[in-house]
């Protein structure tokens, strides 16, 4: 027992002896990094004063330096299988920044940093010890406006994560206020043994929150890295150098870089000048790559990637659901493509969308929203079509919304699609309510990589080209709305609505996402693929057996929720709690091929649309269209190109019934009409005496117009905000 | 705004159960529960200790499903163990994890969680979880509650106290509740045994502007009063004296550097003759320059950090900046004193001594007969105004040795104020004119707590926006301020107006809506979905008044009636004056009571809708 003891009493002191020595080792490399980082900063860390016309900004970077150093070095290790290379890599990284704070928003913000401190998973195996750790080091100091310096006391830290291999740490800023300056870095000293993983991507955004006074940033690679980077739209490149033991060096120093400022439909992966870096340690000469990455990616693709494809690596589901249908492999090739592969792209999508776990079970409205996979679901769909022996293109696209093709860095920037019938008919892979031949809009316009499989006895070879994904036109993204008005009674001021819409295109989408239930998409669904539905395929399954009835409370909890959804649309469209939602249905669920539309109906009353004047009743009629915003003064003039979703088209047919008694006046201040090459704006309304019909048409041509537009597209904005705004007066007759 | 407390720890195991639960959902519930609590003595640490066995059976009524089991503790509450079973197994691969606990608010704590998910495997499934725990030190036991996130069928909570220990168990807000009493003598170990049994509790329903829980759910107080196992003796808050001892024991002795301070002191209240000037000047100065920043760690999340690092980091907890206030008016010789109070968020008063009763500290100053109570973390409030979380709130003030009980004054609604008064006129269908307002009190507050939050480069375009109600018809042109920076007085801002197409006009006849703002006209309460009652953040006063001058040649033809609704909680005031050739405006919404019980829900829904028929009425302007 007391060698026991002795021996635990040792094993103590050696942990605790340690941990003081690792504690001292930190310590003394802070110092040394504290050192190293502010007594070699350039001047533009000596700045002390930020020009009279950033005075009124929240907060001014006046200096920001980012650093990567990254280097590598060999030592022989012993292992248990022998003597073996492994390859020691060190990455550090250094943020050092100082901002001037202008106010208490930019004190907040700035008032804490958090960090990782340590996170050690070296792991040990017999007599090797691979490493793979990292620490963070920070440091701040503050310049009072009278020019004092105040060294911020680290060793304030709070840990939040204080195990001996993993530290978390927050450091609140002490003595810091309105007026003075923050000097701070955060240093993060990494060492790996594990393996090259590829690091980043990094971006270099040429504009941020704040405006920057200074704007550098450095990275130092090893010379068997490779090193892969991109500048876009319009950003500047990389210095490119190298040190004298043949270290990569890139170099960018910019100056006055102004504050990124948000406005309506944009792209900021389109517009805002950046540079992105990526790197990958491969212990063989490296090179440095600038630019254009496609061709390798597909080259990638082509050669490592697709020729795996096969019946082991992707689901055979669909394929089996398409021969079950037609009755049987053989059987297939007695219908025309045309059928198959609309049969197919169902089967796609009941197999992606339509089953759920059954050991948890979520049948909640947050199942709608799941995407499938675009890449590996274009690349199994070519693998079934080549089975099929259906002609076909594999499509590589990027989203409007993310870098475009030129700036892309691997393949997970880009979306599959597919490309049927010499682009004539398309599949893409994205939500359950996509239809066959419906590209998404943000693909739409984008150049784009056909990859032409060609199939040959034993191999397949893909012949690339390039294309233009078709854009859809205002007559194909529809809202149409016919909206039945009458005014309640005995309250006339309430509105008694009867709403039924009509949703094509990319308009539908977030509607039926919202609207419907997934049990009634994964029937219909089942049903155009012959197959069964979800809780009769349960049925049929002895182990799942048990679980049919649980599905079927959790789908029927769902459906008592199906009332809120349509209240929220009601809530977002008018801006006003829908009251007394009696009806509220989907008539046409817009699933499949041939039925088109998305169509729902409701009926509620609405508040606060009719005011009562004196005997009379004045109609907030323009708001029936729904609320829009105008366009600010500062926002009415635009030097950056603009993104809108698609190409589309909104018809409203309003009929208010006008109450006995009342005749309608005010009626001809809704006729409106505004065209121009960017869209229109069409209203009429006219009465009988009984009914006030009000027709509005309004349209947008394009997905995108150039800045030198944006006056055009503001002309339409401000009429239908005018329309908003357009009453009717019911006044009782004398 | 809290500095740490007994109620701290079982507010966020309230909370973070209900987090992971859906209120309303019956598919899991909690079938059996049972909390045992013993008091022993620990001779080994020479301490009374809390043994805590908890166990949750939750079952599935419906539907497959998961639940996240959350365990708080901290460095007085200690997870000792915790077991798992579904339908009777232990399943595999479930490894619970503790982490730190991130509290909204709280830069630091020493709060932390156990979590992991644990899956109900079928309908008809029970799965089950128990916690073992120690609570080292009776005076963190501060309170057992019956409710959880989920319904429950049955819970039993069993406190044993050996009689050694003398405890208070008080009854908190059984009413409308079923849980039954039972009390035994167990022989063996000579302890009284109290059992409680609730049967078919509701789950916990989290509502915004709720009270807090002390309020609303069922729960015992536990008071530990003192204790005399194997000989030993200990007081633990047998009487207030008792926990003001403890408090004071925790902030006499700190040592403060009182040069540094009085040399701040003296700077900031240079210039100021008067005493009162030089007083407001120091609180002002703390509140402006000073950053709240929440620390609740172990016994630090009790005592205040020292006065003069507070001044030297610029930031500090509650107890930190009341702290720092205290000593800067102190060196200037002024009678200042820490001061404990809990905020209205609770239910209890120093008439059962706990530490769940206070967490927050704050400044009493005595100056010239009158106490003073100086909250500089509420940054925006001018001296002698009170937030409402803290009006009328008993406070426990220090006083050497002894302690002075008192309440901070109740202002009524007129503390704080909201005014408007616009001038206009009717030029073709637009509105023309001025506008004036003013802020006090809370409503002032408000107003600068979020032009402060936003960017200084933003700020006046934001305020704008605000006061236009982003209508970007209604223009607002020459704006001017009084001085932000001054939480002495009110503020008030000044513009002109062009709200452009205000005026419908058809033929003879204008109608115009001289209501712009329309205040609490959608403000009302779905009664059979609102479970508790609702808290305002402040007594509520708006005044508006518009005065519009009429078209010459045209007549008032029509007006809305006026509407007057008086009643204790609240008062709506809406009155047209016709004068010769102007119609006068006027609204008066007032908030007297704050705590609006649901009760009274029906009828507010009726007065607001009497309120909205107002709103919604325009008058009419005849051409003669």
């Amino acid at each position: 027992m007391k060698t026991f003891l002795v021996a635990a009493i040792c094993l103590l002191s050696a942990s605790a002896f340690a941990q003081t020595k690792d504690e001292t080792k930190y310590r003394e490399r802070a110092e040394d990094v504290r050192k190293e980082i502010w007594e070699t900063a350039g001047p533009q860390f000596k700045v002390k004063a930020v020009p009279a016309e950033l005075n009124n900004e929240s907060a001014v970077v006046i200096a920001r330096y980012f650093e990567i150093i990254n280097s590598s070095k060999f030592r022989l290790k012993f292992s248990l299988f022998g003597f073996g290379g492994a390859r020691r890599l060190s990455y550090r990284t250094t943020l050092h920044e100082r901002v001037k704070i202008g106010d208490k928003a930019a004190l907040e913000e700035f008032s804490s940093i958090e960090y990782k401190k340590k996170l050690d998973k070296s792991a040990s195996y017999a007599f090797a010890k691979i490493i793979n750790k990292m620490e963070t080091y920070i440091g701040a100091k503050i310049v009072k406006p009278d020019g004092k310096e105040i060294i911020v006391n680290t060793d304030e830290e709070v840990l939040t994560k204080n195990k001996s291999k993993d530290k978390e740490g927050k450091l609140a800023i002490s003595d810091l206020q309105v007026g003075d300056i923050l000097d701070y870095f955060i240093r993060i000293e990494e060492m790996q043994e594990t393996g090259a993983e590829a690091q980043g991507p990094y971006s270099f955004v040429m504009a941020g929150e704040y405006p920057f006074m200074h704007y550098q940033v450095r990275l130092q690679l090893d010379d068997k890295c490779n090193v892969k980077y991109i500048t876009a739209n319009g950003a500047p490149s990389f210095r490119e150098s190298t040190t004298d033991d043949g270290d990569f060096v890139l170099e960018l120093t910019q100056k006055n870089l102004p504050k990124y400022e948000s406005s309506m439909w944009t792209s900021a992966w389109r517009q805002l000048p950046y540079l992105i870096l990526t790197y990958t340690y491969t212990g063989k000469k490296g090179e440095v790559k600038k630019g254009f990455m496609s061709d390798d990616i597909v080259k990638n693709l082509k050669y490592n990637i697709l020729p795996y494809v096969n019946g082991a690596t992707v689901s055979m589901e669909p394929l089996n659901i398409v021969y079950n249908y037609f009755g049987g492999k053989k059987k297939v090739k007695e219908f025309p493509a045309d059928t198959v592969m609309k049969v197919l792209y169902d089967a796609w999508k009941f197999s992606t969308f339509c089953s759920f776990p059954t050991d948890n079970i979520d049948v909640s409205n947050d199942v709608n929203y799941k995407t499938a996979p675009s890449i590996f679901s274009a690349v199994s769909m070519s693998f079934y079509l080549r089975s099929l022996e259906i002609d076909h293109d594999l499509v590589l696209a990027c989203s409007r919304y993310s870098a475009s093709m030129k700036n892309i860095m691997g393949l997970g920037d880009f979306d599959g699609l597919i490309r049927l019938n010499n682009g004539k008919q398309w599949m893409a892979f994205d939500d359950v309510v996509t239809q066959f031949n419906e590209i998404p809009s943000r693909f739409q316009g984008e150049d784009a990589i056909t990859l032409h499989p060609e199939v040959s006895k034993r191999t397949v070879d893909y012949y690339e080209s390039k294309t233009k994904i078709p854009v859809t036109k205002d007559v194909d993204n529809i809202n149409i709305e016919n909206i039945n008005v009458t005014l309640g009674s005995p309250n006339m001021q309430q509105l008694k609505i009867d709403r039924s819409c009509i949703l094509t295109g990319a308009l539908r989408h977030g509607e039926q996402k919202r609207l419907m239930l997934m049990e009634d998409m994964e029937e219909k669904l089942a049903d155009a693929v012959n197959e069964k539905k979800f809780t009769d395929r349960l049925e049929a399954n002895r182990k799942a057996q048990k679980a049919v009835v649980e599905f079927a409370a959790a789908f029927d909890k769902e459906r008592k929720e199906q009332k809120t959804y349509f209240k929220d649309e009601v809530k977002e469209q008018f801006e006003e709690e829908a009251k007394d939602l009696n009806i509220y249905e989907i008539k046409s669920m817009g699933l499949l091929r041939g039925e088109n539309q998305f169509e729902y109906r409701s009926t509620f009353a609405l508040d606060n649309f009719v005011k009562k004047a004196g005997n009379n009743f004045i109609i907030d009629a323009g708001r029936l269209i729904g609320k829009f915003n105008k366009v600010e003064e500062k926002d009415r003039k635009r030097t950056i190109d603009i993104y809108m979703t698609c190409a589309r088209s909104f018809t409203y047919n309003i009929t208010i019934n006008i109450p006995e008694g009342y005749t309608a006046k005010g009626i001809e201040e809704l006729n409106m009409s505004k065209s121009n090459e960017t869209g229109s704006f069409v209203s009429t309304a006219s009465s009988d005496g009984k009914v006030i019909t009000i027709s509005v048409k309004r349209s947008f041509t394009k997905n995108f117009e150039t800045a030198a537009n944006w006056n055009k597209l503001v002309e339409l904005l401000d009429v239908v905000y005018d329309f908003n705004n357009k009453k009717v007066l019911l006044e009782k007759k004398k | 705004m809290f500095f740490r407390s007994g109620f701290m720890l079982t507010a966020l195991c309230l909370f973070l159960s209900i987090a992971k639960a859906a209120d309303k959902d019956t598919n899991v519930v909690i079938s059996k529960a049972s909390e045992f609590y013993e008091f022993v003595f620990n001779k080994k640490s020479g301490n009374v200790e809390i043994k805590q066995n908890m166990s949750t059976a939750y079952f599935c009524n419906s539907f497959r499903t998961s639940l996240y089991v959350v365990e708080m503790y901290n460095d007085q509450t200690m997870i000792d163990a915790v077991d798992f079973a579904v339908d009777g197994k232990k399943p595999k691969g479930i490894v619970p994890a503790y982490e730190y606990y991130s509290i909204d608010n709280t830069f630091y704590s020493d709060a932390k969680v156990c979590y992991f998910e644990l899956p109900i495997p079928k309908k008809g499934s029970t799965s089950e979880v128990s916690f073992q725990k120690t609570i080292v030190d009776p005076r963190y036991f501060t309170s057992i509650y019956f409710a959880e996130g989920y319904v429950v069928q049955e819970k039993e909570i069993t406190v044993k106290v050996p009689k050694w220990m003398k405890v208070e168990l008080k009854e908190m807000n059984f009413k409308g509740y079923n849980i039954t009493k039972s009390n035994s003598y167990d022989s063996r170990d000579d302890a009284d045994v109290y059992t409680y049994t609730i049967t078919d509790a509701p789950a916990i329903v989290k509502e915004r502007h709720s009270p807090g829980p002390t309020y609303i759910y069922p729960h015992i107080l536990v008071m530990a009063k003192s204790a005399t196992p194997n000989g030993n003796s200990f007081t633990y808050f047998n009487t207030l004296k008792d926990q003001y001892g403890w408090y004071r024991s925790l902030v006499k002795d700190i040592p403060n550097e009182s040069g540094a301070l009085k040399t701040k002191a003296e700077e900031i209240t240079k210039g100021k003759s008067t005493d009162l000037d030089k007083i407001k000047s120091i609180f002002y100065w703390v509140q402006n320059n000073v950053r709240y920043i929440a620390f609740e760690d172990g016994i630090a999340g009790f005592r205040p950090e020292k006065a003069h690092e507070v001044l030297r980091r610029k930031y500090g907890d509650c107890k930190g900046m009341a702290h720092l206030t205290k000593e800067l008016l102190k060196s200037l010789g002024y009678d200042a004193r820490l001061t404990w109070i809990g905020t209205n968020h609770i239910a209890y008063d120093y008439s059962t001594p706990n530490l769940s009763v206070d967490n927050h500290m704050i400044c009493a100053l005595n100056h010239q007969g009158k106490t003073y109570f100086l909250d500089a973390t509420e940054t925006y409030i001018g001296f002698n105004e009170y937030a409402e979380r803290i009006q009328g709130r008993q406070v426990l003030i220090e006083d050497g040795e002894k302690y002075i009980l008192t309440n901070i004054p109740s202002t009524n609604y007129q503390q704080n104020l909201d005014k408007e008064k616009r001038v206009l006129n009717i030029s073709g269908t637009d509105l023309n004119g001025s506008a004036e307002h003013e802020w006090k009190g809370e409503e002032k507050e408000y107003i600068l707590t979020q032009l402060n939050n936003i960017k200084k480069d933003k700020s006046k375009e934001a305020f704008m926006k605000y006061l236009s109600e982003n209508n970007k018809d209604y223009v607002l042109t020459d704006f001017t301020t009084s001085n932000l920076e001054d939480f002495d007085n009110s503020i008030t801002a000044k513009y002109n107006i062009s709200f452009r197409n205000a005026v419908s006009n058809f033929g003879k006849e204008y109608y115009v809506d001289l209501d712009f703002r329309k205040e609490l006209g959608s403000f009302t309460f779905d009664t059979s979905e609102r479970t508790h009652d609702y808290w305002f953040d402040y007594k509520m006063n708006v005044q508006r008044e518009t005065e519009l001058t009429l078209p010459a040649g045209y007549t008032v033809t029509g007006l809305p009636a006026n509407v007057e609704i008086k009643n204790s909680d609240y008062e709506f005031i809406v009155q047209y004056i016709k004068q010769k050739d102007k119609l006068i405006y006027k609204k008066s919404l007032v908030v007297k009571n704050p705590r609006l019980s649901k009760t009274k829900f029906a009828q507010w829904n009726k007065d607001i809708e009497k309120l909205n028929q107002a709103y919604n009425e325009q008058i009419v302007i005849t051409a003669k």
